[in-house]
């Protein structure tokens, strides 16, 4: 069995189908880009992914470990299990603006360890002493992170002081801080001013390097080119065509997938 | 009356004031918390409840709502909730606490509803759980939205507090004109004018700090 | 989160009418005084009935209810009440007795035993007209007065005079104490206004009033005081019974003479029943 294993994935709002049906898998340490024109349900499939929207049908399997069924009931402990196994990176960035550029890596994993301390240690001492240790360690962790996406200068820095790429790493950093298995991206780079794209485009490619699993919306074809392994084209809720970015790029067989690229092209 | 007696009157019944002030705020702030999410919640019947708890509030003259607290326990059921001297100023509290929850109430259903679904979405992606999402991500930044209206309610409740010498609170109002208008003194009213300022004064530069403190980030 | 919250919204409120119903007693008012141990009066502040001497409360009203409690075996106290809220402040339990001069007779045309059970009457009153001491020439005949503003006490047998020498009720303004409708001709906002002679004597004419005065030109027919109990409390008989024994024993008297009300008091009150 694959790494990500989504069969039949239905989705409607209302009467308005969105999804008809994904069948997609993927293994460890691929990139997926995803594309296609808007509405075609790209940022639909990814959201029922990571259980912002709650698919009508169904199946996702994570590492054949978490599985996802939309005809069985869920807790919202379950689900934020599930949710933990992926990270998502906004369009809008969706920093917390009262925090600053460590806090936001910091704050979501130090609750996390609470809770994890709070099921294994009950009270008193030991507790207050495993949490200013994870406490320690978080910061460390969070500081780490931030270097990496290569913001270690601005780390106590507000969101409002950051500029869209910067705002968009913090966003990648603490993405990364639960050790997501898939980290997925929800067209990264569209809210960002062009000269703004490259430092973002940089640090997701870097993750590739490391070996990371990632899905990838984007408009961006050059970047898609270059750094997906397979590339995913949507078209009205299915999938249309997928295939290496080579097959789909210089010889797509679907005529609408033909047709997006060259539009694509043309506005370039 | 010597100048200090007056003086010494004006400050027991401003001191009163200033009780009813403050605790209204204590219990009406946490209060209206509770009738927001009661207002905001997707139970129907509790959101239909809150709802029209904070129509009948908010329609009807706090005045009114005075008399109803302090008389009609009394003339209903032959029970004295609130009898007697203190029992004055608990009805007043009363009133006051339900009314100024009902307005703060919907200043934060405002604020709350205003943040972005995008802080929501990113807490959850995240594995916050909801009251970690309302306590860590949201509460804040619903405050700083909220800091402008709530200190026009606040400075509002300064001289609303007046409005309960309706059911005989002893509060300044009530003193001056009990005690000295009926004296033929008129120059207490400017006293009464310089405390209010003062207090409303000392109020918006409490307010501006809190303010200036929030205004750190940008929404 | 939500969830509990309505649940605790629900448990409060039910809470809340429980309390509120189950804590219902059929006692009566003497019962329940005699339980508390005390009884409160409802009264406005004025000479000579209830005013404030030296930071303490005292005059005719003042002592005669304190001696009052001091032979039932209760305590007397007083609350500062709005006085057209007289009746709501009873009916609702707040005060157990209107006791501040408080006159047997009508109120807006209405007898005011519709409203309260009355004790036997212990002091002689009436209403008088007070005007500015430099227009009492000028406003010497009852006809005089006709047109002119005037204030009294909302709800008090004064406002019904002054509506009837005014001419028209939109001239007469209703304040919450007597004292306020001094206020109003002091400063000339209202030409006269119609005031118990009880208080106009102890106040007019001297201290802050000083240029205002009582003026004869009409006098109304004379009238009396007692005391207002709740309708059918069985706390009225038991303020006669202690009202013909302070007479009696002369104590009622003694408060009198204090506060030179002697020419005033009702003699040997109770025995003509």
């Amino acid at each position: 069995m694959a790494f990500l294993e989504i069969k039949n994935l239905k989705k409607s709002f209302g009467k308005t189908a969105v999804l008809h049906g994904i069948d997609f898998s993927m293994e460890k340490g691929e990139v997926t880009c995803v594309i296609g024109s808007s509405g075609g349900g790209k940022t639909t499939f990814l959201r029922c992914l990571n259980f912002l929207e709650r698919a009508n049908e169904g199946t996702i399997t994570i590492e054949n470990a978490f599985h996802f069924d939309a005809a069985r009931e869920y807790t919202a402990a379950e689900i934020r299990e599930m949710t933990l196994k992926l990270g998502l990176v906004f369009q809008q960035f969706n920093l917390f603006p009262q925090y600053s550029a460590l806090e936001n890596v910091y704050i979501p994993l130090q609750l996390r360890s609470k809770e994890k301390i709070r099921k294994a240690v009950p009270f008193g001492k030991k507790r207050r002493e495993a949490i200013k240790e994870a406490e320690k360690q978080n910061r460390e962790r969070a500081t780490a992170l931030l270097s990496e996406v290569g913001l270690s200068e601005k780390m106590n820095n507000y969101p409002c002081e950051l500029s869209g790429g910067q705002q968009q790493r913090v966003a990648i950093a603490r993405a990364l801080a639960e050790e997501p298995a898939i980290l997925c991206f929800d067209e990264p780079t569209s809210a960002l001013d062009p000269e703004l794209t490259g430092e973002v485009l940089k640090v997701i490619k870097e993750l590739k390097n490391e070996g990371r699993t990632m899905i990838v919306v984007t408009h961006e074809m050059e970047f898609a080119k270059s750094v997906a392994d397979k590339v995913v084209f949507f078209a009205d809720g299915v999938i249309e065509e997928e295939g290496t970015p080579e097959e789909i790029f210089n010889s797509p067989r679907s005529p609408k997938t033909a047709a997006f690229l060259r539009i694509g092209e043309e506005s370039f | 009356m010597s100048f200090w007696e007056i003086f010494k009157l004006l400050c027991e019944g401003f001191s009163q004031s200033c009780l009813l002030f403050l605790l209204t705020l204590v219990f009406a702030i946490p209060l209206g918390l509770v009738i927001s999410f009661g207002s905001m919640s997707k139970f129907k019947p509790l959101s239909w409840f809150c709802r029209t708890v904070v129509w009948i509030i908010r329609g009807t003259p706090l005045m009114l709502q005075l008399f109803v607290v302090f008389y009609v326990p009394g003339m209903l059921f032959e029970i004295q909730l609130f009898g007697g001297v203190n029992g004055r100023f608990e009805a007043a509290l009363l009133a006051f606490v339900i009314n100024y929850a009902c307005y703060f109430s919907e200043i934060y259903r405002g604020g709350i509803e205003s943040i972005p679904k995008g802080q929501y979405e990113a807490a959850q992606v995240l594995g916050m759980t909801q009251r970690e999402t309302f306590f860590h991500v949201i509460l804040m930044q619903v405050v700083k939205r909220i800091m402008a209206p709530m200190s026009n309610e606040i400075i509002t409740l300064v001289k609303d507090t007046s409005l309960a010498r309706a059911i005989g609170v002893a509060e300044i109002f009530f003193v001056t004109e009990m005690k000295l208008l009926s004296k033929g003194l008129i120059w207490p009213l400017f006293f009464i004018a310089v405390f209010f300022l003062v207090f409303v004064g000392v109020l918006t530069l409490l307010l501006g700090y809190f303010e200036k403190k929030l205004s750190y980030y940008r929404i | 989160m939500k969830k509990i919250l309505s649940v605790v919204l629900a448990v409060v409120l039910a809470f809340g009418m429980v309390a509120a119903f189950s804590s219902c007693t059929q006692k009566s008012d003497w019962e329940k005084i005699q339980e508390k141990g005390y009884f409160y009066c409802g009264i406005t502040l004025y000479a000579p009935m209830n005013y404030y001497e030296n930071d303490e409360l005292v005059g005719f009203d003042t002592e005669f209810a304190q001696a009052v409690a001091e032979y039932l075996g209760v305590e007397a106290k007083f609350v500062t009440i709005k006085w057209p809220q007289k009746y709501l402040e009873l009916d609702s339990g707040a005060i157990d007795a209107i006791w501040n001069g408080f006159t047997y007779g009508d109120e807006e045309g209405i007898s005011r035993t519709e409203y309260v059970d009355f004790t036997h009457a212990y002091l002689e009153n009436r209403q008088v007209i007070v005007t500015k001491a430099d227009k009492l020439s000028t406003y010497n005949t009852k006809e005089a007065f006709a047109g002119l503003k005037a204030a009294a006490e909302g709800g008090s047998s004064g406002e019904a005079v002054a509506k009837e020498l005014a001419g028209a009720n939109t001239l007469v303004t209703p304040f919450d104490a007597q004292s306020s409708a001094l206020m109003e001709v002091k400063s000339g906002m209202a030409e006269f206004a119609v005031i118990d002679y009880q208080m106009a004597n102890a106040m007019v004419g001297k201290g802050d009033y000083a240029d205002l005065s009582i003026n004869p030109a009409y006098a109304p027919e004379s009238e009396v005081y007692a005391i207002g109990c709740r309708k059918g409390s069985d706390f009225t008989a038991k303020l006669n019974e202690a009202i013909e024994a302070l007479s009696e024993n002369g104590t009622l008297a003694a408060i009198a003479e204090k506060y030179k009300l002697t020419n005033d008091l009702i003699a040997n009150i109770g025995s003509d029943k």
